[in-house]
């Protein structure tokens, strides 16, 4: 089974117009507009609750966070900025996550390398494992194949 | 009766008995395992001075050949498969063994000095060697097998570049994460299985030969010669716990269950994302199957 898995892998294609739909609908965005307000001070438990409501105040009116007024936003907290909606874009949302292991854009790319820079890792020590064997084992015997 | 065993025995084995007792029709996969340990095995007993340089190097040279000999007998023509495997079995109903089998074949091909090899030897030892050379062989190939998936996970990851999905905790979108992320998820788990594998197998690779039945051999063995010769880090050091442990075996079952979870995990976020709700995925043609009665039907497999 393993061995189906790399070419499987590698012919998946992602339809990816209707993932970033997805991503970009449903007040996804809710966390980084909560990071948003604790950026500005508001305890997280107070932020937690004002974009509580400013969700609940969206699906009452058919919007998206992006899509409420500056004034509107001004009702739910006088926190709120011009600035928010620069926040709670779909970039700004990934790279709201810039931890180690988080999906910041940045820290993407660097996971990238770290995974990269270990499989050259292991498998140069793989090499070496079957260079020992080879030199122990004399060649000639043969493995039965796997079906 | 001819058995390795039969010298003190007078009456015949139950047929019923003797048909349920042998283990040549599983233990023959340990056939290649079975040549290189006696090979081994051959070499120490020869510094020993059971066997001269000369009855080595046929000692040695008839070994390399059983194979090939036990193939041919059997009709086999591309090598060491299941079926052939299963044709040598059917072939050699007086084998009772892989042990057994493969001195039975050895005297075929060099006569009398076969019977020497089992000097000094026991097959408790050889089966706890045997097993361990299978395992450390299944752990180089899994091993070979997850560095693959991983080069075929971020090359997939570094082609999706800054595109985008919703991640979900309990089905429901939670935040956007790039498709990059969610791949390399799976990379992090495959890490821990070369992780896992690897330490088992720097763990099981102490070579049993020279333990004997139980004791310890009895003659006065250099156990580093088998051992090095097998790509062993070294003889083990209790010929009780070596001739009776398989902890390997169960470690490795358990690095092995754990990578299927992985997959498993992969497949069913795969079945999700190309169902018609999510709609995430174009599922590749040369992996699916159909339906019989739905012509629209496109099955993840």
């Amino acid at each position: 089974m393993l061995a189906l898995l790399p070419g499987f892998t590698r012919s998946l294609r992602f339809r990816e117009s209707v993932m970033k739909t997805a991503s970009a609908q449903g007040y996804l965005n809710a966390m980084a507009a909560a990071t948003y307000l604790t950026y500005k001070g508001v305890p997280f438990r107070k932020a937690h609750e004002k974009i509580g409501n400013a969700v609940r105040f969206g699906l009452e009116t058919g919007r998206e966070l992006n899509e409420l007024t500056l004034a509107e936003l001004k009702e739910l907290g006088e926190e709120f900025e011009a600035d928010f909606f620069d926040a709670i874009t779909l970039e700004a949302t990934l790279d709201c996550h810039d931890v180690t292991g988080g999906t910041a854009r940045n820290q993407v790319k660097d996971a990238l390398r770290g995974a990269s820079a270990r499989i050259a890792t292991d498998k140069a020590w793989l090499a070496s494992v079957h260079l020992k064997l080879g030199a122990a084992l004399k060649p000639g015997v043969e493995q039965i194949a796997r079906v | 009766m001819s058995k390795m065993w039969s010298g003190r025995f007078r009456e015949p084995l139950d047929p019923a008995f003797e048909e349920w007792q042998r283990s040549f029709p599983f233990d023959v996969r340990l056939l290649p395992q079975e040549v290189a340990a006696s090979k081994a095995h051959a070499r120490a007993i020869a510094a020993a001075g059971i066997l001269t340089e000369a009855e080595l190097v046929k000692m040695l040279d008839g070994l390399d050949r059983v194979i090939p000999f036990a193939l041919e007998e059997a009709g086999a023509v591309s090598g060491l498969t299941p079926g052939a495997a299963a044709a040598i079995v059917a072939l050699h109903p007086e084998a009772e063994d892989i042990h057994h089998f493969v001195e039975l074949t050895l005297t075929k091909v060099i006569g009398d000095l076969a019977l020497k090899l089992h000097t000094g030897r026991s097959r408790n030892e050889q089966i706890a060697t045997d097993m361990r050379l299978f395992v450390r062989d299944a752990i180089d190939e899994t091993l070979a097998g997850t560095v693959a998936w991983r080069e075929a996970l971020v090359d997939q990851a570094q082609a999706a570049g800054e595109a985008v999905m919703p991640s979900y905790t309990h089905l429901q979108r939670a935040e956007p994460v790039l498709i990059a992320h969610w791949l390399l998820a799976y990379v992090a788990m495959l890490e821990r299985d070369f992780s896992r594998l690897s330490d088992c197998r720097a763990r099981l690779n102490l070579c049993p030969l020279g333990s004997g039945a139980i004791a310890g051999a009895t003659l006065k063995l250099d156990r580093t010669i088998a051992a090095e010769a097998l790509g062993f880090d070294g003889p083990t050091t209790n010929s009780m716990d070596a001739t009776s442990d398989r902890d390997f075996a169960i470690e490795f079952t358990q690095a092995v269950a754990t990578i299927g979870l992985h997959i498993s995990r992969f497949a069913e976020e795969l079945t999700l994302h190309s169902t018609a709700e999510f709609g995430f995925l174009d599922l590749p043609e040369r992996y699916s199957t159909g339906s019989s009665a739905m012509p629209q039907k496109k099955t993840p497999i």
